[in-house]
């Protein structure tokens, strides 16, 4: 959300000030000083005060809102289950050599995990009897399953 | 010298009119800054509910995952594999789960004192708006009653001569 409203207030203020500046060039006896003491400055000091204040509230806002944004993204991917796409090779049901595999698996748990070992811990776990196991690729799906 | 005064008659009242403008300008500026806190209320508000519907989940996630360990190990047949990933799956759920309501909890906080900070400024523009037309209308009279007496001067002058 932008602060339009406070950019406009201070582009008026500028365009303010430089009116003021010609009136009191051209304007000079004591009705002209007791205008500025009795009004203008009063508006000036109203305008600014509340121009402060509505910016520094409003860039506050601007943070919480993006801070609880931040926190809403990071809960809504929490709270799916993600598929898992893994590729690699193992020594499988005795053999002396090594087999390709590839299969999907949901893993609450790996969500914000992507490094290697966690993933060939992933699949030692789901295949205790594979040995040497090695994975050439792990991909997250982007596609989320609500549980 | 009367020329020069007429022209100061004619500059004031210019002034005027810009004056009245730019009062208009600073109060529509105002109820924009004021309804922009109605937005930010609407917006927080949505968000805390998305927030609080993913904490929901979460705790179902892990209900659901502690109530599948909890079948594992009522089962007869019960593999170590199996049981080591659906413990793993657990105690992951949780720390999500403990996470989720330390940002739930943050979340109220933030929302509360947003709250705080859109009341205050609804109540400042309450009071800049009405402090600004008052001064917007003394200004004018001023003005105006400045020129008036300019213009007397001249006729007095006028009749003088």
């Amino acid at each position: 959300m932008s602060n339009k409203a406070i950019d406009q207030m201070k582009d008026d203020m500028a365009t303010f000030d430089k009116l003021n500046h010609i009136l009191f060039t051209n304007w000079e006896d004591d009705s002209a000083k007791a205008f500025n003491s009795q009004v203008i400055e009063k508006v000036y000091q109203t305008c600014n005060s509340f121009g402060q204040a509505a910016e520094e509230k409003l860039t506050e806002l601007e943070k919480i809102a993006k801070q609880l944004e931040n926190y809403a993204e990071q809960l809504r991917q929490d709270s799916v289950r993600k598929v898992l796409s893994i590729r690699g090779r193992a020594y499988m049901d005795g053999q002396n050599w090594m087999s390709d595999f590839s299969y999907q698996t949901t893993c609450d748990q790996f969500v914000n995990t992507t490094d290697n070992a966690s993933i060939v811990a992933l699949v030692q776990a789901e295949h205790p009897e594979w040995k040497d196991i090695v994975v050439t690729s792990a991909e997250k799906s982007s596609d989320t399953v609500n549980i | 010298m009367a020329d020069v005064r007429i022209k100061k008659v004619d500059f004031i009242e210019g002034y005027a009119r810009k004056f009245n403008d730019f009062g208009q300008a600073m109060l529509n500026n105002i109820h924009q800054c004021s309804q922009m806190t109605g937005q930010y209320e609407d917006r927080l508000r949505e968000l805390q509910k998305r927030i609080e519907d993913s904490c929901a989940r979460i705790e179902q996630n892990l209900k659901k995952a502690s109530a599948d360990l909890e079948r594992l190990y009522d089962t007869d047949d019960v593999r170590p594999a199996g049981l080591k990933s659906a413990s793993f799956r657990v105690e992951a759920l949780r720390v999500q789960h403990n996470t989720a309501q330390q940002m739930k909890g943050e979340t109220t906080k933030m929302v509360s004192r947003a709250s705080q900070l859109c009341t205050e400024l609804k109540e400042e523009s309450r009071k800049a708006d009405q402090e600004l037309q008052q001064l917007g209308q003394s200004g004018v009279m001023f003005l105006k009653e400045s020129v008036s007496n300019i213009r007397s001067y001249i006729q007095y002058i006028h009749i003088k001569q």
